[in-house]
């Protein structure tokens, strides 16, 4: 569906994109991954034909973008990061208004309303797009993205500045509407990918260092074996008991958030279940444990382990996993902790 | 095309905006009928028409030049047109004629000085026709010049400030050429639009000031796509 071959874009001298290759098939959902500046955003508007590439083949669903654009463009839904919204407008002129650009062949009113109901927007299709929720805005983006029914969507960070109901309602759609259609989806948040794509494709300075399926990056050796715990215990016996237990890779110090409490994180080997052995010990010297929350991996986690090198930018290192954020606050998920996180590697 | 150019006309018919540009070329197309035909007790359009009129036109195309692109741009709007299989050259034309028709309202209430200088004395409709050919000719290339600036700069209020600049200056030097030594004066005359305008105010249908104006329009149309074209490699 989707063809790009040595995909490069160089502003002047800085090079934006390195040497991009890959093949996105029909039906696949793909996240795009990578921290400010990776190239995710730029990748995609050279995709959308928005940006020209600088070298390189694009080709969309066997049409080459460059000589026949108007046939790969058709088959192409875009949102970008900021929805392209005439606010002046009420929901449905603007999506009359882009039905008659994409020059789609269905009937108007029948498409305009069935997506209307897709992206639930039957009760604002009135309004003015200005006075409109962020969250409602951000589907009127989704809703002129579709238009036209195109097999592939591409969605820029579709979920950044969303409240977390928000969030998962487009997360839902997302995954709704991904069910028939190529979805590109850009992000970073690791979690939203995890949650929504099949494969990720991780960017770092324009170049693709990571392209593997959802369940692969997850055995990224430390992916999926970490915990928060809080329990009762000395908290000078802590670390030196639980370090001897076999299976466990590290154990972090994070603080007491309770009295007589200690929290720490927990990083097990990868195949062995450290929570029944964590129990045992734990029963043995009369500890209780008071909390045990999974931690995914941060980005910048995967990252490290990918590129088996120490951060060294301060966005990467103030993404690090903020352990207070799962251990004070034990209302959290994980996932909803860092969805609410700054956006500290938007691209 | 029509998608652009139903679009640009609802812009400006839903915001304030059109309303102001119809307002502010009425006030001041109104203060130069009064102060060059009315207090001259004529009849006669010849002087009203031209450089007086320019200097209105050249108010409202610089306000249209801040809505075109840069606009577009400011509110990513941009995006959604350019990644539409819609081509660049429609949606130039539609912007192009979104604008010019909306000066045409504009320029609708000149008829209604036409009809008071009916009512009170003899209008020479073929100089009437010839002058309001002309203008609009001369209009076109003007927004056409203001689509052209739109294109190049990010900032709505650059665009303005450059599109006046562009169409005011060479008035002035037109104006002036009279000064000029003669080879000069071939030059400017050679260069400024106004310059072709001259047989329309005498009441001739001038056919290559005509072919003119219609060319120079197209050609600052090309280079707007040639341009945005351009962004997208850049």
């Amino acid at each position: 569906m989707i063809k790009v071959s040595g995909l490069t874009k160089a502003y002047g001298k800085k090079i934006a994109v390195k040497d991009l290759s890959f093949t996105i098939g029909q039906g696949e959902r793909v996240g795009f991954l990578g921290p400010n500046g990776a190239g995710k955003t730029t990748t995609m508007n050279m995709l959308t034909g928005y940006l020209a590439s600088s070298y390189g083949k694009i080709e969309i669903g066997g049409f080459d973008l460059l000589e026949n654009p108007a046939k790969a463009k058709q088959c192409i839904g875009y949102l970008p990061e900021i929805p392209p919204l005439y606010t002046d407008m009420t929901v449905w002129e603007y999506l009359c208004f882009a039905f008659d650009l994409k020059k789609c062949r269905f009937n108007k009113k029948a498409h305009l309303e069935e997506i209307c109901q897709v992206v639930k927007l039957e009760e604002v299709r009135g309004r003015l797009i200005r006075n409109l929720s962020k969250g409602y805005k951000q589907r009127v983006g989704l809703a002129q993205a579709l238009i036209g029914d195109p097999p592939i969507l591409i969605l820029d960070e579709p979920t950044v500045g969303l409240d977390p109901k928000e969030i998962v309602e487009i997360r839902n759609l997302i995954r709704r509407l991904g069910s028939t259609r190529t979805v590109i989806l850009s992000s970073h948040i690791l979690s939203e990918v995890q949650a929504v794509c099949q494969r990720v494709m991780i960017l770092k300075d324009g170049e693709l260092i990571l392209d593997a399926s959802a369940e692969e990056l997850t055995v990224v050796p430390g992916a999926n074996s970490r915990y928060g715990v809080r329990l009762t215990a000395p908290e000078n016996e802590v670390i030196p008991v639980l370090s001897q237990l076999s299976g466990v890779a590290r154990v972090e110090y994070v603080g007491s958030y309770e009295s007589g409490t200690v929290d720490i994180i927990l990083e097990a080997d990868q195949r062995v279940d450290i929570r029944k052995i964590l129990f045992e010990e734990c029963a043995k010297r009369s500890w209780y444990i008071l909390m045990i929350t999974p931690l995914g991996m941060s980005l910048e986690d995967v990252f490290l382990r990918l590129t088996e090198q120490e951060p060294s930018s301060p966005a990467l290192s103030e993404e690090k996993e903020p352990m207070p954020e799962i251990l004070p606050e034990n209302a959290k998920t994980t996932d909803s902790s860092r969805e609410d996180t700054p956006e500290q590697m938007k691209d | 095309m029509s998608a652009v150019l139903k679009r640009e006309l609802s812009a400006y018919f839903k915001t304030p905006v059109g309303y102001l540009l119809i307002g502010s070329y009425a006030l001041f197309s109104g203060l130069i009928f009064y102060l060059v035909v009315l207090r001259s007790l004529t009849s006669y359009t010849g002087d009203y028409f031209g450089f007086w009129l320019f200097l209105a036109d050249i108010v409202v195309v610089s306000i249209f030049s801040m809505k075109f692109f840069a606009e577009d741009r400011k509110n990513k709007t941009d995006q959604l047109l350019l990644t539409s299989p819609a081509s660049l050259y429609g949606i130039v034309i539609g912007k192009f004629l979104g604008a010019f028709l909306v000066f045409a309202a504009a320029f609708c209430v000149n008829f209604v000085y036409v009809l008071i200088l009916d009512a009170f004395g003899n209008v020479d409709y073929g100089m009437l026709f010839t002058n309001v050919l002309g203008s609009l000719l001369v209009a076109a290339v003007m927004i056409a010049v203001g689509l052209l600036v739109s294109s190049l700069t990010e900032s709505q209020i650059g665009a303005a400030g450059i599109t006046f600049a562009l169409l005011f200056i060479p008035m002035l030097i037109d104006l002036f050429s009279g000064f000029m030594p003669p080879f000069l004066r071939q030059i400017v005359s050679a260069v400024t639009i106004y310059n072709y305008y001259g047989d329309f105010k005498n009441g001739m249908l001038s056919l290559p000031a005509v072919v003119y104006y219609l060319s120079v329009t197209a050609i600052l149309l090309f280079l707007t796509v040639r341009f945005t074209e351009k962004r997208r490699w850049s």
